[in-house]
């Protein structure tokens, strides 16, 4: 009973390992490396908006790729170790099934924040050549986006206690892309829809995570102020849909039978 | 004192939520005592993995219980007590053999520096110490297999739950495994080792509980058992011929090549045949046990189960009805 903080830092240690000893995980390295450095080689094309550009780039490379990495691994994370049945022996070990999925989370958190980390000392540095300045408002908007990854790894995690990777992995994009425009399809839905299906976006605006809560891309690129309170909004926002999605991702395991 | 203790255990796989009942083990009762190395014999298919995994909690029982040094088996207090090898081990292809076991030493919660120590002398035991850094996808089923023992005992625990552990293994192997096995025993652990070849349990086994089709037949020592396999014991004798043996009436009396043999039951009294025969003259040259392989033994037993045979329908309701 006692020791749990190490014995999930062991789980979570073992899960970034492995994650950043996945080829998948240098790939998308590079390749974020590669749009971030393509970001200054065409900036200059921009006349005069370099700058934006890179950080529009930059940012919305960081975003995509982080979620790449989440869906891909994540969704997978439970289930792989049920059909490889490398789990047999560590379930056996005294360890409960919450420290197994907690471990498990903040691995794969590990293994996403290395590469947004890398991305975004990549992303000032590449900023700092095109501008000649340090923009603060940029790690803002990493901040929030570290929030999202936090959010879509928790649910790809209880989609992999659920499902088989692929339809683990359909449904988290899926929810991915309503979370990004689940505001402009109820205004679309006010505006045009017929009652069901504005009932039926509405239902679905207030249960899914708005995910454009996290995105302040925008704003930073036009040097629009970003306040601390929405930081601090936001941020409990995504938290409690993160905490929301570990704790059924718990539930399902604790009830899973190892045949 | 018994250390693992199966009461009236059973389980039902269902094929789907609703679905047809697919097979069902038990109900099984049994008792392991310290210290003991006790065999679980049954051929494929028995039960005998899914025995394990009701114990180690991979699989829920669906009536009875489990206890394991009094409490419940599958409480991570008692779990850490436990080792558990799995019948085809599988472990993560990123890691080396250090450090997959200094990652289920640390899931056990064992400091840094006693674990380094702990895990280098599983390594030297099991003889993996010059691939210490070789990573897991390389390895051959009997280094998994060994890899798989250091792994249940990185928590030195006191009993090990082995699944069919000198399965695969060329007979190098075995026997390494084996002395494990035995080491563990001498060091006053227990073992629980389940098995489809005869010869390793009664080789290793102090006691063994045989299974056919999710129910246990017997739990006998490998002595009793031995006893009852039993044929007969054959007195072999010189200076004595046919007839004049055959009127002692000792038993039945037949001619091998030059010398005369006189089989005696099992339960007969060796001491006083022998007595009479050399007040009659005759001269011993060998008293001879004839045992049943364990192996006849087995299948007369797995053939002729105790009690009346129950067809499958009625043995899954009966158990369901004890499940409530
Ligand atoms: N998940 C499952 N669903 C349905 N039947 C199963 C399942 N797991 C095992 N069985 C059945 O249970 C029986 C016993 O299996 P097992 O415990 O693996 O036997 P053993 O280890 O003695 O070979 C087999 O007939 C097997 O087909
Ligand atoms: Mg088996």
């Amino acid at each position: 009973m006692n020791r749990v903080i190490p014995k999930i830092a062991a789980l979570a240690g073992n899960t970034f390992r492995e994650g950043v000893r996945d080829r998948l995980f240098v790939t998308v390295g590079i390749f974020g490396a590669a749009i971030l450095a393509g970001s200054f080689i065409i900036g200059p094309l921009s006349l005069g908006e370099q700058e934006r550009i890179t950080q529009d780039m930059g940012l919305a490379a960081i975003s995509v790729l982080s979620f790449l990495i989440a869906v891909l691994i994540g969704t997978g994370i439970v289930y792989r170790e049920i059909e490889r049945r490398t789990i047999y022996t560590v379930i056996a070990k005294p360890v409960q099934r919450w420290q197994f999925i907690i471990g498990k989370f903040a691995g794969l958190t590990a293994t996403v924040s290395l590469l947004m980390a890398m991305m975004t000392v990549l992303l000032v540095v590449v900023n700092w050549i095109a501008a000649g300045s340090f923009a603060p408002q940029l790690l803002t908007a990493v901040f929030l986006t570290w929030m999202e990854l936090l959010l879509l790894t928790a649910l790809s995690i209880m989609m992999s206690t659920l499902s088989s990777p692929i339809l683990g992995a359909i449904f988290t994009l899926l929810l991915y892309l309503i979370g990004h425009t689940s505001g402009d399809l109820k205004q679309l839905a006010s505006r045009f829809g017929s009652g069901s299906v504005k009932v039926f976006v509405g239902a679905m605006y207030y249960t899914l995570p708005n995910l454009e809560y996290l995105n302040v891309r925008s704003k930073v690129i036009h040097d629009v102020p970003i306040d601390f309170r929405y930081v601090a909004f936001a941020s409990s926002y995504a938290l409690l849909y993160t905490v929301a999605f570990l704790i059924i991702a718990v539930m399902v395991f604790e009830r899973k039978e190892f045949k | 004192m018994s250390v693992l203790s199966f009461d009236r255990v059973s389980k039902v796989f269902r094929s789907s939520l609703i679905g047809r009942h697919l097979y069902t083990l038990g109900p099984v009762s049994f008792e392991v005592e310290q210290g003991e190395i006790f065999g679980y014999l049954g051929p494929n298919g028995a039960g005998k993995t899914t025995t394990v995994k009701l114990a180690l909690g991979l699989l829920r029982a669906s009536s009875g219980s489990i206890t394991c040094f009094g409490r419940q088996s599958t409480s991570p207090e008692i779990r850490s007590r436990i080792g558990f090898l799995p019948e085809h081990p599988y472990f993560y292809q990123h890691l080396s053999a250090i450090e997959l076991l200094e990652f289920y030493g640390s899931v056990c919660g064992i400091k840094k520096k006693p674990l380094r120590r702990r895990a280098e002398k599983l390594l030297h035991a099991t003889g993996l110490t010059e691939f210490r850094h070789t990573t897991l996808s390389t390895f051959s089923k009997g280094m998994l297999q060994r890899m798989g023992l250091a792994q249940a005992l990185i928590n030195d625990p006191d009993i090990i739950m082995l699944d069919e552990p000198l399965s695969g293994l060329d007979p190098v192997g075995r026997r390494e495994i084996r002395d494990l096995i035995l080491q563990q025993k001498s060091r006053g652990k227990t073992v629980f080792f389940s098995s489809h070849i005869l010869q390793d349990v009664e080789r290793i086994c102090d006691r063994v509980g045989i299974l056919s089709q999710g129910k246990i037949l017997q739990v006998a020592t490998i002595a009793e058992v031995r006893l009852g396999t039993t044929r007969c014991v054959e007195i072999q004798v010189d200076g004595l011929d046919m007839g004049k043996a055959a009127a002692l009436g000792l038993g039945e009396v037949t001619k091998r090549g030059e010398k005369i043999v006189i089989s005696l039951t099992p339960d007969a009294d060796v001491n006083r045949a022998v007595g009479v025969l050399l007040a009659s003259g005759a001269k011993i040259s060998a008293v001879i046990p004839q045992r049943q392989t364990l192996e006849d033994y087995f299948m007369s037993q797995v053939q002729s189960p105790v009690g009346e045979p129950e067809d499958e329908k009625s043995r899954i309701q009966r158990v369901l009805q004890t499940t409530g």
